[in-house]
């Protein structure tokens, strides 16, 4: 660490090389593609080694560098403006068909929730797995409380319905196979 | 909630591994920060320090200048009554000769007569007070003035001197004022301030310095370390060659060392300059018998010197000077270029904490191109008598360099 605070670049790679599975994680679950949560990972981490002094050593190390690079995406997502989804209020209708997203393999899951829009991932992400509450994502994301619940069924409603759309396609393609 | 805590317990050791290419491109954004960073530095220390001698200077002048008005203001009668009482008492017979007066210095700051005779209605004290002041005693050697009664010679005209034009109260009998033939343009200043303005001497020198025993290295200037370790991905690439980890007995070898010199200087008496500024130092080393891998290491150093110029001869056209000063030297960059088969691998510039002082001296010879310019040429012997730059403490005994300097000064 203090050699990371000195821009010692030996120990800044023995950092990266630690945190950069973890972050490319988070990364791949805030962006479209592989690209894009490259370069987040790297804004990401030249953020960090900005701002490491203000690490504070309250907590572990890892779990700062996991909220930055979650701050990092929100900052990406207010500057990309794509935040005017449809803001039309959703039942929680689909919340019955949550399993169909559980039951899903982590790669296809993370591969699904790239394929949402870029409002919908975001309040996805940070509701269903950061666990911010609505509350908190609205003050995040400048958008009231409603929004925030609305953008959340809907990121799972399209989450289910591109879950069944593959599925149906696997059936289609095991039909032409026989 | 349920569903949500999965979701939470799912993703918690999910990750992916970044590709090969991120950290080369992490790191080079890291170093074009640094160098902004560095860049900004030095541009902002350069302007900081111009403005800083400017600073110092322009506010020393004004204050000079006011005290130098207050004292003539109130002078004004006393001076008239002592130079009547002096003009009494010697009984001198004054005459200004021209040809004496034209190897006078000229101060462009100062008015000339033609300005004195343009403004001498209008109530500028000192302008007239500077006439007044004419005392042949203080300021003129081997001058002769011819006193004649409540005129003075201006552009060759008589001119009546009225206690209106040079604001006097002495009432008791007509004054007795020199009579004073001038030549046009003529500047009074050497003739009648009793002190000299201050006056500010600004130079640019370009100095190097080398060491007479080439065959040592010059441990008393910040050098490249060379213990410094090997990325990993240099030493797993290189790990079976030879001749790829720098020994501690490798010799080096030093570029020729450049110090930019901003000086300022003020006059403390005729013979005496106090001169200071700021030293930019630079200076590299490479490796003499370089393997597979190498390190190039340059160091930039901000020095303040402190020095004492006596003038040994002064003449119109040249100067000769002798110096003897102090020189502060803090190493604070260190630029590390890393190189494999002669290809450069990194450039990495960090901060460093050093510290070298010592003291110079030397001699130097002035070339005036007019009053206000002049180009000079020097050299000096510069002995390092402090250093606590890293790894240096055992190579104290070679710390003497001899310096070559050339520039330029002029006058404010």
């Amino acid at each position: 660490m203090k050699a990371c605070l000195k821009q010692k670049r030996q120990a800044q790679q023995e950092l990266y090389l630690r945190f950069s599975y973890m972050m490319k994680g988070v990364c791949l679950r805030y962006s479209k593609n592989e690209a894009e949560a490259e370069d987040l990972l790297q804004d990401s981490f030249i953020k960090a080694f900005d701002k490491l002094e203000s690490f504070s050593h309250k907590g572990p190390l890892g779990a700062w560098l996991r909220k930055l690079t979650v701050n990092t995406a929100l900052a990406h997502y207010r500057t990309s403006k794509i935040n005017n989804q449809s803001l039309t209020l959703m039942t929680d209708e689909a919340d019955d068909r949550i399993d169909a997203i559980q039951k899903l393999e982590l790669d296809d899951l993370v591969s699904k929730i790239q394929q949402l829009p870029t409002g919908f991932r975001t309040v996805f992400n940070l509701y269903a797995i950061e666990g911010y509450t609505h509350k908190e994502i609205g003050e995040l994301l400048s958008i009231s409380n409603g929004t925030s619940k609305s953008q959340y069924s809907r990121a799972k409603k399209l989450l289910v319905k591109l879950i069944e759309d593959e599925k149906q396609m696997e059936l289609k393609n095991l039909k032409y196979a026989k | 909630m349920q569903n949500k805590d999965t979701l939470q317990d799912k993703f918690k050791d999910f990750g992916a591994q970044p590709s090969d290419a991120l950290w080369d491109s992490i790191a080079s954004t890291l170093d074009n920060k640094r160098k902004k960073k560095i860049i900004w530095f030095w541009w902002f220390g350069a302007v900081a320090s111009i403005a800083l001698i400017l600073g110092i200077s322009f506010y020393l002048n004004e204050k000079d200048t006011n005290h130098k008005i207050v004292s003539n203001q109130t002078n004004i009668q006393n001076e008239s009554v002592k130079t009547k009482d002096e003009l009494d008492k010697n009984k001198v017979e004054t005459q200004i000769k021209i040809e004496e007066l034209e190897s006078i210095e000229i101060q462009p700051t100062t008015p000339s007569i033609n300005t004195i005779a343009a403004t001498k209605k209008k109530p500028q004290q000192t302008v007239i007070t500077t006439t007044i002041t004419v005392n042949p005693k203080q300021s003129i050697d081997n001058a002769s003035v011819h006193t004649e009664p409540e005129h003075i010679i201006l552009n060759n005209k008589p001119h009546q001197l009225s206690c209106e034009d040079c604001n006097l109260t002495i009432q008791p009998r007509p004054m007795e004022v020199l009579a004073i033939a001038l030549p046009q343009n003529l500047v009074l200043n050497t003739l009648t301030s009793s002190k000299q303005p201050r006056q500010f001497e600004y130079s640019f020198n370009a100095v190097t310095f080398f060491n007479i025993n080439k065959k040592e290295q010059d441990y008393a200037l910040p050098t490249a370390s060379t213990n410094s370790s090997l990325t990993p991905s240099i030493a797993d690439e290189f790990s079976t060659n030879e001749s790829l980890v720098p020994n501690s007995n490798l010799q080096f070898k030093r570029s020729i060392p450049l110090v930019l010199r901003f000086g300022v200087a003020t006059t403390l008496s005729t013979r005496f300059k106090l001169q200071s500024g700021l030293d930019f130092g630079w200076i590299s080393t490479t490796p003499l018998s370089a393997g597979y891998y190498y390190k190039k290491s340059s160091n930039f150093t901000v020095g303040v010197p402190i020095f004492i110029k006596f003038h040994i001869i002064n003449k119109r056209r040249f100067d000769f000077n002798a110096n003897l000063g102090a020189i502060n030297d803090f190493a604070l960059l260190r630029q590390d270029k890393t190189y494999i088969y002669e290809t450069l691998q990194a450039n990495n510039f960090q901060f460093t904490k050093g510290f070298l002082g010592g003291l110079e001296t030397g001699v130097s010879f002035d070339y005036k191109f007019n009053e206000n310019l002049k180009i000079g040429i020097g050299t000096g012997v510069k002995w390092y008598y402090y250093q606590n730059y890293p790894n240096l403490s055992s190579q104290k005994k070679n710390n003497t360099f001899y310096n070559l300097n050339l520039g330029l000064a002029w006058n404010y």
